[in-house]
């Protein structure tokens, strides 16, 4: 459990990056948003992204010197990921400032670099993690993790927020079920690899399977919101706001448990054998 | 000196006694809760007896380092005699090495809150001197080698309980344990 600060800034950036990517899918596919239903949207991920990035300083022997960070571009994914991030979110702001009703375009253009510069940061963050030393890291399952992330809590967070403000060109709550339903998809055949790995990814397999938190989050962040909003979806009903809200809340405990479990049940290679 | 240098760990000599670790311990001045070479019990099977047979390992000055790869403030430097240096100026304390590193070498010292590791005692190999760990070996079974004149053809680049070496070419050899001839006399 010591790895809180990095557990809640990749979730919470990974929140951040499927919201504004939801934002601007809204805004391009329907006519644009009212201003001042965006811009507490935008404006909250701005607090969101800079109060995550302040989180994971926490991690750091030495916070005050974690502007060295950038100086590996060259190899460091870490240093990578860093950069991403705080363009993502100056991009942020400077999409807050662009929002007002007179300008829609130019705003919707601002939305799509942040959106591709917070995809590329979600990469470099879940390559961060790729590495050979982890067998159940060192595959593509960190980037699809995080991106499933992005896509289950990004579009309940905004069809949280527009829902009483906005009439909104399509229903974000389905995306989420879909994203939800693939996640736990695969993390049944991601769990079928570490079995059939080796011994570290065999142990890893165990640490998930025999830990309470795997189970809750399973409920939480699979089951729960795949059916309702699935069954929703199908049924053609709308879910109503606090159904979204006890949603949002359930997925994003449901994150933060599996994030946990991500740091803590993952066998590195051992020296002399397991 | 060019090339690159890195250890010969004789198994059949180690008898586990720890004094290279102590030697590196106390002559570099380590925090109790850090050693930078970890003499480890090896996990025995039909040939490696578990009482007999130990795997003494520090920094592996790797050819490719997963530590300097990943190091996002750039503490890891490759000097010209292949070590892999480790600046604790530069250090920031974020631990991507030690996630990094297939050997689990670089450790985080609580006091100072930075990552340190073994860096082969590179003052003293400038001086002409051995590492403390190789002078420290009561039985010779540690010995600094230089890979570009190295051609022990009973050294093994893998060994049983070492990491797969295919992940970042360590600059170490073993020369294996030699099982005895028992001799069963009846009475």
């Amino acid at each position: 459990m010591g790895e809180w600060p990095l557990i809640l800034f990749t979730v919470l950036s990974q929140l951040v990056v499927g919201a504004v990517g939801t934002l601007w899918l809204l805004e391009t596919l329907g006519k644009p948003l009212k201003g001042q239903a965006v811009k507490p949207l935008v404006g909250s991920l701005v607090i969101i992204l800079g109060g995550g990035l302040l989180i994971s300083l926490f991690h750091l022997g030495h916070p005050l010197l974690a502007f060295r960070a950038i100086t590996n571009l060259g190899s460091s994914w870490l240093s990578r990921e860093v950069l991403l991030f705080s363009i993502t979110l100056v991009l942020l702001v400077l999409y807050y400032m662009k929002i007002s009703d007179a300008e829609p375009n130019g705003r919707k253009a601002m939305g799509g670099l942040a959106s591709l510069v917070a995809l590329l940061a979600l990469i470099a963050s879940a390559l961060v993690y790729t590495l050979p030393a982890r067998s159940a890291w060192g595959n593509l399952y960190p980037t699809f993790f995080f991106i499933m992330t992005a896509a289950i809590l990004g579009p309940l967070y905004v069809g949280l927020f527009l829902s009483r403000q906005e009439e909104l060109p399509f229903n974000t709550a389905p995306l989420a079920g879909t994203a939800a339903l693939i996640s736990g998809i695969g993390f049944i055949l991601y769990l079928s690899l570490l079995l059939k790995g080796t011994p570290e990814s065999y142990q890893t397999a165990l640490n998930l399977m025999g830990s309470a938190s795997f189970w809750a989050r399973a409920v939480l962040n699979w089951l729960l919101p795949a059916g309702i909003l699935l069954a929703a979806s199908l049924k053609k009903t709308k879910v109503n706001q606090s159904t979204l809200a006890a949603l949002f809340l359930m997925v994003l405990i449901g994150e933060v448990l599996g994030r946990e479990l991500f740091y803590s049940a993952t066998v590195a290679l051992k020296v002399a054998g397991l | 000196m060019k090339g690159q240098l890195g250890f010969l760990v004789d198994i059949d000599k180690c008898i586990g006694c720890h004094s290279c670790e102590m030697a590196c311990k106390n002559q570099n001045q380590l925090d109790p809760e850090i050693r930078w070479r970890i003499v480890y019990p090896m996990k025995g099977n039909s040939s490696v007896p578990t009482e007999r047979c130990f795997l003494s390992l520090a920094c592996n000055h790797c050819e490719k380092p997963e530590c300097m790869r990943v190091c996002p403030v750039r503490a890891y430097t490759k000097l010209e005699n292949g070590i892999v240096f480790h600046d604790k100026n530069r250090c920031i304390g974020c631990r991507m090495c030690i996630m990094a590193c297939p050997y689990q070498v670089p450790q985080f010292n609580s006091n100072t809150k930075k990552v340190e590791k073994c860096n082969l005692c590179a003052e003293r190999i400038e001086q002409g001197l051995n590492p403390f760990c190789v002078d420290g070996c009561i039985t010779d079974a540690i010995t600094l080698i230089n890979f570009n004149e190295f051609n022990e053809i009973k050294a093994e680049r893998e060994i049983e309980g070492f990491p797969n070496p295919n992940i970042t070419n360590p600059s170490v050899r073993f020369i294996p344990y030699k099982p005895g001839v028992q001799i069963r006399r009846d009475v």
